[in-house]
Order: structure tokens, then C-alpha cells, then sequence
């Protein structure tokens, strides 16, 4: 649980050579095409593209929902491919957390059993000062006895975030976290997010199309066709708009 | 992770409703079969006791060895620490009113108040032979009143005119029915040898010691035991009547249970792929393979609870309530822990076993599938399973077949079981292919039925499993009335052969008196009633008999052709099998009998009209008879009934008849075959009741697959109502849909079922008469018309669900 743990390899997640293919013979279709990549420890990266780049296949084989043509994943040095079933629901509940667009939390359960739901499932206690923390840095606590269905769009992400981050996970997975909301709902749920990732020194990899989100990152990866075509340390919007036209074009 | 099971549970519970509703019928009726025979077989102990229960201690005399002598019971009231003894004599006999004609069990009720063991609700005790008492139900429905005078026809005919002196409160009178009992005074049944003598021993002696010491007094043909015995033992032999009743409950109720199994093992299935996205966001954050079943399992567990808990509650209620129908709660309410027990964990079983194959499908859930939205594959894939259940149902009916065929009984039962195994395993594969075939039928007819079918196609595995748990029950309910009827027919069939005459009655000595031949005339149901010449004859080889000379029109309308054709030779004569074994003659010789020490030349057939009359009596033609022995006697009169009379009203005529001539002894096939089809309408009455239970649970599944699969289209109907289908068309979409399940599970019902009748009913009486077929067609109309009624009404509430669905929902966002 303790945010502070000194590992020996600063690296949480590191892609090598990942190659992911769909189909076979002529139909095949390559979503990602020799991609290698590194994510330190406490880095918010955003992974930008156009649609169709790859970058929604990309962010489910480093999360291990999708094994790769080849390539490896490894998690805190721990290669997935290693991994049967068991052992890679266990390190997807242990060491990963995800927020994505919508259908983030289960609607027969509160905001709280919400958040505490990887915990329960791995048997383990949350901690209640650190659970303090996160609901109170994301300014949820009024919102933990309500169902998903009596809260907004935004406040619904908020739990979602709270989960992934409960579990002090190697890193965290944002697919589009503000594509279901209005553009000032979206800007503070990522002010948030980015304040959080500060504080408790967590990665957190954000895949998104929106340049304004990418500006709260560290650094933007810029995808196209499956390969990575560039990277921005703290751009700024029009430095985004500007790579994203490069790229495109 | 109990509680998240709670939640999801809790979430929804209009969704889990079905499932609650089945266990709680399947639980309900378990439960209940145990209170009934709990309480029945306690009840039934204290009516076999209760003869008992004054006295201390019992002897019987052993019916096989030689008769002690009606004195016997001295020996018994001579040991010296017996009190009082009272002999319990008990016979049947003839109750002759202004109204009815009956039999009736007469017993012997002590003259000592210490060894009477029922109190007088109004009148006197029985002082003399001439005087009885009778219970409150024997007096109702014979319509007497204490003070009336009856006459009893005891066994040699003689006629004794008893009067009514007292009404009986003996309690309760379970599974008599209509049964006449009187109790009259030990002086009636006097000179008479008593079957048992109950005795009173004096007080502080104990009645295990005077049972052993009069055990060594006594001979050895008298058994002398205590009463608390006696009575434990009349309890055992009396409960064991009902246990047949009990099994029967018990084998409807595991038949609930298993439809109950199908409608929980569908509404799992539907709600689980409508929160496949759940269970895939469950495993995106990490719950194991295991855990999201035993997830599931666990709201199975919960509601299984919930249902169970309430079925056998209910069940208590239900089963004492009927018991207390047929007066059987004389012994108060017994509930046996253990078997209420038992029912619990079998609903809270059924429901888990139920819910593990949907549960292990959810668990096989891709966690990606939380982030896009993954189209439902829903037909059943044929698999091995269905490959072996096919195999086993054509096999099974083949042996079926053969075995009904070739008269082996073992072997039909034997295919008959295996095949039902068989179609248990592949039948969801079969219907699912159906289901895909009626979608085609339906494209054919356009609109509303093109768009009915479409749903169906989409997924049949659903609709498959509904028409299931209707297959089960309207299969069985089929073969019930398949069996009932072909029984029936055999049995008429059967006394047709053995009785040519439908209605017999007749007179010892003399003529039937006009007056009664004329009330049997009146019955509306009989074609043909003749009074044909009877005439007491010596016959040399036969002995005394009486000779019966009937018309030849009689002989044609009973089937008679050798009386019935005009011979030239020498007059036929019908004698039954065992008189032609004793003239040593074959069928067909012509032999010179000897009657009344003449001898004449007769034809000799064996034929059952001989023993029309209940005694052997030779039938020759009118002429014939008179040629032998004229004379103007007719102590018979013969009926026949008219082709599909009903047999129950003209039973009932001819009991006014014998009630207004006492003097007339009845026989003929009436007389035997109320007994026979009355058993037989009860046990099937009872089943089709029983299998209600089974028919409402399945339409809950037909409804509930309905409800859950307009949930589901939410947004597909709006659309469709976006694009103009109005609501009486959705609707009606909905009725299509429902009706097509409900007509392929009747239809796969009847196919199945009327073989399975047919098998069933020759399996009981098929060695004993040769099977007469008899298809129920207008009951199963009735089978099929109840199916499409079930349908109708379960498509009223999804319709009423659907039909507020607005257009502007299909537009919105996913």
C-alpha cells in the first residue's frame, strides 16, 4: 500500500517490440506494428492518435486484456506472457487500475463498494487513511453512499479514479476518461486526476484524442498506423494540434 | 463477496421474481406432500386405533385354524384379572331404504359403556338385535334420521328390519367416501364366532402380565395382546394405504421441481448476458474466473434462500389444508423437521444446480468486453451431449415400439425410459432448430409475424429452454389423458367381453315384478330391456340350474350369433367355460343332455352370456325352452346399453331400482365397472391437479423469457416504434412470439406424450385385457387451446412493459 517503496528498476511498464495483428493471410490487419516503449515510475503519459491508429489496442496489451502476435509486456519487471489466467487477474487487480469513458462502475453498488471492490475481491483490507485521502482529494466523500445512477457524469469518474488508485497500482489505465463529458466537467476531472498522480507518485498512461487533455500529461506519445511517430514533453495545445497535423498528414 | 451478491440482487428483484415464484411453487409443493403425509398417517393412526382405545387388552382368534365356537370368549372373560370383556363382531350387509340399495359394514358396539369407544351424539345405545346406531356421514348420505326404520339384507338373503336409535360421534372419517357403517348390539351377531374380544383388565394389573399369563391359559388358535400393540399394528397396516398417495405427491412435486430448474437456469442465463458488460467490468478489476461464478452462485443461494424459505412456510399451510380436505387432521398438524428440512435444502439445491451452468458461462467472460459493447451468440450448439441424446430417444422409441409390439412389458418400459432420458438431453437442441424453422414459416406471412420470428431467431436458445419446461408439462398432462382414456376404453372393452349384458338383474324365486321391470324399462340409457323365460331344470352333468331362454333380437343385440342364427339342427345352447369342461363337450358339439331326466339334443358354445347373471345359468332361445321345460316364469331382466351411455347415470338409476326391490340381485358389467374407473379417475384427476403446479411454472418461464427479452430490446423497439410500428403492432409481435412457443411445446407435448400414455397405461393393465386404444382428441384440443391461453396471458405484463417504451429511446446514447 505504501506509495514510497523503492524498487531496484524505476520502470513500472515497458513494452518491447510489441507487435499485435488481427486475422490471418490477406485480411490481416496490423493495430500495432513493432511498438517499444518505457514508463517510469510516477510519469502521466498520453497516448494520442487518430482513430484507427492503434492506441485502443496498444493500451489493452499493456494492460493484459489482450495477448500480443508478439512481443513482450512487462509489468514491474514481471512478464505477462509468463501469466495463465489466474495470475494475470490477480496482477490486473493488484497492479493495474483502469478508468475509461463509461459503463466504469457497476450500478447495483454504492460509489464506496464501488471503490473498494479490487480490495474486497483480492481479500484484502483497504487502508482507511489512505482511502480518506484519495475520496477527499477527489471530493467524493458526500457521494459514497449513491448509486452510480444518482450521481453526474463527472462525479461517476471520480469513482472510477478512486478505485484505480486505491490499490496503489504499478499503473493506472485512462481510456477516454473525459469522452463522456461536457469540456469544463472534463478539464477539472483531469486537473484531479494529474493532482492525485502527483501526489501519491503514480503512472498513469491516458489514452485520448482530445489535445487538451494530452496537455496534462508529462509526455504525449503520438501513434499513427500502429507505430509511434513521436513523442512531446509538456506541450502545450497548439504544440499538440500542431504534432497531431504532422502526423496525420 | 456477499454483499455485492446482495446488491445485485436487491438491484433488481422484479427481474429475479420468476425465479422466486418457481422455487417457491416447486419448495411449496414438496413441503406441503410432507405435512400431508406427516399429518395424514397421524390421523389415519388415530382412526385405526380408535376401536381400540377403551379397551386394555386384544385376543384374536387365527382365522385359518378350525372355529373356536362362538363361546370363545369366555375363555377369555375367565382370567381373573379381566373385568369386562366385549366380542367385536363386523359384517357386511345389504342397507335397503325407500331410496337406495347399498352395502354396508355392520359391527357389534359393546352393551358395556366401559368397552364402548365412541360417545352418542344424539339417541340411545342399542339395547337388542333389532336396534343400531350409525355415525353422522353414514346417516347424511343415506338419508336417515335417528328413528327410522332400514331393512339389511344379511348374507343368506334373509331380510331384517332394524330401526335407527342413536347417531354415533365418532370424530373424523377419513378415505371412506360413501361407506355405510352402523353399529348394533352384541345380541344381533349372537351364536356367531367373534373374530376378536377386547377386554378390560382390573385395575393396577399391568396388561404386558395378563397378556403373558393368558398366553399360556389360552389355546393355541387365540393370541392374546395388549391393546397399545394392537393398535400400533392397525395404525402401520391402515398408514400404508396412503403411502401409495404419498409417492405420487412426491413424484409431481420432484416434476415441479424440474421445471422449476428450467425457468431458474433461463432467467439466469438472460440476466446475466444483460450484464455481461458487469461481469466484464468485475474481471477488468480482478475477480477471478471462480469468483464471478461463485458471485452468481451466491445470488442463486440468496434467492434460492429466500424461495425456499417461503415455499415451505406456504407448504406447511398447503399440505395441512389438504389433508383437512380429506379429513385426515384428526391427528392435529405434524410437521416433520427433518423433511421440511430436506425440501428447504432441495429448493435452495435446485436453484444453486440451476444457476451453475449460466453461472460457469458468465465467468468465462473476456474482462476487454467491459470496453466495447460484444454481440450475443444465443442458438445451442449442437454437441455431444445432443448427439447421444438423440441417439438414446430414436433408440428408446424404437425398443418402445418393439416392446409394445412383441407384448414384452419389461422391454417397452426399459426403451420407454431410456428415450425419455434421451429427449431430456436433446430436446433443447431440437427446439431450438424448430424455433429456427417456425422463423422461416413466419418470414412467409410478412409484417408483424416476419418481425415475431426475427426476435425468435435471435435467440433460440432462450426460447428453447421456455418451450422446454411447457414440453414437460403439457407432455405429461398429454400422456395422462392418453392413458385415462385408453384405460377406460380398455376396461369397458374388456367388460364388454366379459359381461354382454350391460344391466342384469334377478329374482331367486318366481318372476320380476312388473312394477320393477317397468323402472328398469324407464332408464333412458337402455336399448334394449327383455325379461327372458327362466325355468328351474335338473340338467344331468350340471346339477340344479336354472335355464335362460332369450329372444333372438336379444342374442344379435348382445353378440351372441349362435343363439342369434336360425339352426336347423339341434337348438344351440350357451353355457359358460366351466359348465362345457364339466359336460366334457367342445365348443360347437352337438351332445343329448338329460333336463329334468329327458334328453334332448343341443348345440353347446361357451359364451359369457351364460354368466350374465352373476351364477352360472345356460341360455338357450325362447322356443327352445319352452320345447324343454314351458312354463310362464321370468326371474330375469336383462338391458343393454346404448353405445357411449353414460355409465355413471345409468349406475345410479339402477341402485333406485334395486333400492325400490329389495328383493332383486343386480349384476352385469355396471355393477363391476364403477369400481374399477372410479380408482381410476381419481389417480388421474389428482395428477392433472398436481401438474397444474408444474403448468404455472412453466408459464411463468414463457413470460419471464418474454419480459426479460423486452428489457432487453429496449432500444431496438423504440427504434422500431420510431420507424412507425404502432404499440397494438408491437404487441402483437409479442403474442406471435409467444404463441409459437407455446404451440411447438404443445405440439412437442402431444407427440411425446400420447406415445408415452399409451405405453404407461399398457405397462398397468396391459396383461390383463387387450389394449384398447383411445386417443383423448377433444382433451388434447384442450391441451393445445390451454397452451395458447398460457401464452396470452404471459405476454401481458412484457406487453404492457413494451408498449411504454418511447421511440425517442432508440435514439439516444448506448
Amino acid at each position: 500500500m505504501n506509495k514510497q517503496t523503492i524498487t531496484v528498476d524505476d520502470t513500472a511498464l515497458e513494452a518491447v517490440d510489441l507487435v499485435k495483428r488481427f486475422g490471418g493471410g490477406e485480411t490481416a490487419v496490423t493495430a500495432v506494428a513493432g511498438v517499444s516503449l518505457g514508463f517510469s515510475r510516477g510519469e502521466f503519459v498520453a497516448v494520442m492518435g487518430p482513430s484507427g491508429s492503434g492506441k485502443s489496442t496498444l493500451m489493452n496489451l499493456l494492460a493484459g486484456l489482450d495477448t500480443p502476435t508478439s512481443g513482450r509486456v512487462l509489468v514491474e519487471g514481471t512478464d505477462l506472457a509468463g501469466l495463465d489466467d489466474r495470475r494475470l487477474t490477480r496482477l490486473r487487480r493488484e497492479r493495474i487500475g483502469f478508468v475509461f469513458q463509461a459503463f466504469n462502475l457497476l450500478p447495483a453498488l454504492t460509489a464506496e463498494q464501488n471503490i473498494l471492490l479490487p480490495l474486497k475481491l483480492s481479500g484484502r483490507t483497504p487502508d482507511r487513511a489512505f482511502f480518506d485521502e484519495i475520496v477527499g482529494s477527489l471530493r467524493i466523500r458526500d457521494r459514497l453512499g449513491h448509486r452510480p445512477s444518482e450521481m453526474s457524469g463527472g462525479q461517476q469518474q471520480r469513482v472510477a479514479i478512486a478505485r484505480a488508485l486505491l490499490t496503489g497500482p504499478a499503473v493506472v489505465f485512462a481510456d477516454e476518461p473525459t469522452g463522456a463529458l461536457d469540456v469544463s466537467t472534463g478539464h477539472e476531472l483531469l486537473g484531479r486526476l494529474r493532482e492525485a498522480g502527483t501526489r501519491l507518485g503514480q503512472t498513469i498512461v491516458m489514452v485520448t484524442h482530445d489535445p487538451v487533455a494530452a496537455t496534462y500529461a508529462d509526455r504525449v506519445l503520438l501513434l499513427s498506423d500502429g507505430a509511434l511517430h513521436g513523442t512531446l514533453e509538456r506541450p502545450t495545445t497548439d504544440e499538440v494540434l500542431a504534432a497531431m497535423a504532422r502526423t496525420e498528414a | 463477496m456477499p454483499g455485492y451478491a446482495w446488491a445485485q440482487t436487491a438491484a433488481h428483484p422484479a427481474r429475479l421474481a420468476s425465479v422466486l415464484s418457481a422455487i417457491v411453487l416447486g419448495t411449496l409443493f414438496l413441503a406441503a406432500t410432507a405435512v400431508f403425509a406427516a399429518t395424514s398417517s397421524a390421523g389415519l393412526r388415530i382412526v385405526a386405533a380408535a376401536p381400540l382405545s377403551a379397551a386394555d387388552v386384544i385376543v384374536d382368534r387365527d382365522p385359518e385354524a378350525a372355529d373356536p365356537g362362538a363361546g370363545w370368549p369366555e375363555q377369555v372373560a375367565e382370567h381373573p384379572d379381566v373385568t369386562a370383556t366385549a366380542p367385536l363382531h363386523a359384517g357386511t350387509v345389504q342397507l335397503v331404504t325407500d331410496e337406495i340399495r347399498a352395502t354396508a359394514n355392520l359391527y357389534s358396539i359393546s352393551d358395556r359403556d366401559e368397552l364402548r369407544w365412541f360417545e352418542l351424539a344424539e339417541g340411545e345405545w342399542p339395547a337388542n338385535a333389532a336396534e343400531m346406531v350409525a355415525d353422522a356421514p353414514t346417516l347424511d348420505s343415506a338419508g336417515l334420521a335417528v328413528g327410522d326404520t332400514v331393512s339389511l339384507l344379511v348374507g343368506d338373503g334373509e331380510t331384517t328390519d332394524m330401526t335407527v336409535v342413536g347417531a354415533a360421534d365418532i370424530g373424523f372419517r377419513p378415505l371412506t367416501g360413501v361407506q355405510y357403517q352402523f353399529y348394533t348390539s352384541e345380541g344381533f351377531f349372537a351364536g356367531e364366532s367373534p373374530l376378536s374380544v377386547t377386554a378390560d383388565i382390573a385395575d393396577g394389573t399391568s396388561p404386558e402380565a395378563v397378556v403373558e399369563s393368558m398366553g399360556a391359559d389360552l389355546p393355541d388358535d387365540l393370541h392374546p395382546m395388549t391393546a397399545e400393540e394392537q393398535s400400533r399394528l392397525a395404525a402401520d397396516r391402515f398408514a400404508g394405504g396412503a403411502q401409495q398417495l404419498e409417492l405420487i405427491l412426491l413424484v409431481f412435486a420432484l416434476i415441479a421441481l424440474l421445471a422449476a430448474a428450467l425457468v431458474i437456469a433461463n432467467t439466469f442465463t438472460i440476466l446475466l448476458s444483460q450484464r455481461r458488460r458487469d461481469t466484464a467490468l468485475l474481471r477488468l478489476v480482478g475477480a477471478e474466473r471462480s469468483q464471478v461464478r461463485n458471485l452468481v452462485l451466491a445470488e442463486a443461494l440468496i434467492i434460492g434462500s429466500i424461495g425456499s424459505a417461503i415455499g415451505v412456510a406456504a407448504g406447511v399451510g398447503a399440505g395441512y389444508a389438504g389433508a383437512s380436505l380429506m379429513e385426515l387432521t384428526g391427528g392435529g398438524l405434524h410437521v416433520g423437521v427433518p423433511a421440511l428440512a430436506g425440501a428447504f435444502l432441495t429448493g435452495v439445491a435446485t436453484t444453486v444446480c440451476a444457476a451453475w451452468f449460466p453461472a460457469r458461462k458468465a465467468a468465462g467472460t473476456a474482462p476487454v468486453e467491459a470496453l466495447r459493447s460484444a454481440p450475443l451468440q444465443n442458438g445451442v450448439r449442437f454437441r455431444s451431449v445432443h448427439a447421444v441424446g438423440l441417439a438414446a430417444a430414436a433408440t428408446g422409441a424404437a425398443v418402445m415400439v418393439f416392446g409394445m409390439l412383441a407384448e414384452n412389458l419389461p422391454v417397452s418400459i426399459a426403451g420407454g425410459s431410456v428415450g425419455a432420458v434421451g429427449l431430456l438431453m436433446a430436446l433443447r437442441y431440437a427446439i431450438s432448430r424448430l424455433v429456427g424453422g417456425a422463423d422461416r414459416l413466419l418470414r412467409l406471412r410478412g409484417g408483424i409475424a416476419e418481425l415475431a420470428g426475427a426476435n425468435l431467431r435471435r435467440n433460440t436458445g432462450r426460447a428453447a429452454t421456455a418451450t422446454l419446461t411447457l414440453v414437460l408439462g403439457l407432455g405429461l398432462i398429454a400422456a395422462l389423458a392418453t392413458a385415462a382414456s385408453t384405460g377406460r376404453a380398455t376396461i369397458d372393452g374388456d367388460l364388454d367381453d366379459r359381461f354382454p349384458v350391460d344391466v342384469s338383474a334377478r329374482v331367486d324365486t318366481g318372476s320380476v315384478p312388473a312394477a320393477t321391470v317397468d323402472m328398469v324399462r324407464d332408464i333412458d340409457d337402455l336399448v334394449l330391456v327383455e325379461t327372458p323365460r327362466t325355468e328351474q331344470v335338473t340338467v344331468e352333468g350340471l346339477g340344479e340350474t336354472t335355464l335362460v331362454g332369450v329372444s333372438p333380437e336379444l342374442a344379435r343385440a348382445v353378440g351372441a350369433e349362435d343363439l342369434a342364427a336360425d339352426g336347423t339342427g339341434a337348438p344351440a345352447m350357451l353355457v359358460s367355460e366351466d359348465q362345457l369342461n364339466a359336460l366334457g363337450a367342445a365348443q360347437g358339439e352337438t351332445v343329448d343332455l338329460s333336463v329334468d331326466g329327458e334328453a334332448h339334443r343341443f348345440t353347446l358354445y361357451a359364451s359369457e352370456l351364460a354368466t350374465s347373471s352373476g351364477a352360472a345359468s345356460p341360455v338357450v332361445r325362447e322356443e327352445a325352452l319352452d320345447a324343454v321345460a314351458p312354463g310362464d316364469e321370468r326371474g330375469m331382466v336383462w338391458g343393454t346399453a346404448a353405445a357411449g351411455a353414460d355409465y355413471d347415470a345409468l349406475a345410479e338409476q339402477m341402485s333406485r331400482v334395486a333400492g325400490a326391490d329389495p328383493a332383486i340381485t343386480l349384476s352385469g358389467a355396471l355393477a363391476e365397472r364403477t369400481g374399477l374407473t372410479d380408482v381410476l379417475d381419481v389417480l388421474v384427476n389428482l395428477s392433472l391437479a398436481m401438474l397444474l403446479v408444474t403448468m404455472v411454472i412453466s408459464s411463468l418461464g414463457v413470460a419471464n423469457t418474454l419480459s426479460l427479452s423486452v428489457l432487453e430490446r429496449t432500444r431496438e423497439l423504440a427504434l422500431l416504434r420510431a420507424l412507425g410500428l404502432t404499440r397494438g403492432g408491437l404487441r402483437s409481435t409479442l403474442a406471435v412470439e409467444a404463441a409459437v412457443i407455446a404451440v411447438l411445446g404443445a405440439l412437442l407435448g402431444l407427440v411425446i406424450g400420447i406415445p408415452y400414455g399409451l405405453v404407461g397405461v399398457n405397462a398397468v393393465i396391459g396383461g390383463t385385457a387387450p389394449l384398447v386404444v383411445a386417443v383423448p382428441w377433444a382433451e388434447l384440443a384442450l391441451v393445445l387451446v390451454s397452451a395458447l391461453v398460457i401464452a396470452a396471458a404471459a405476454t401481458v405484463l412484457p406487453s404492457r412493459r413494451a408498449a411504454r417504451i418511447a421511440p425517442a429511446e432508440g435514439l439516444g446514447a448506448d
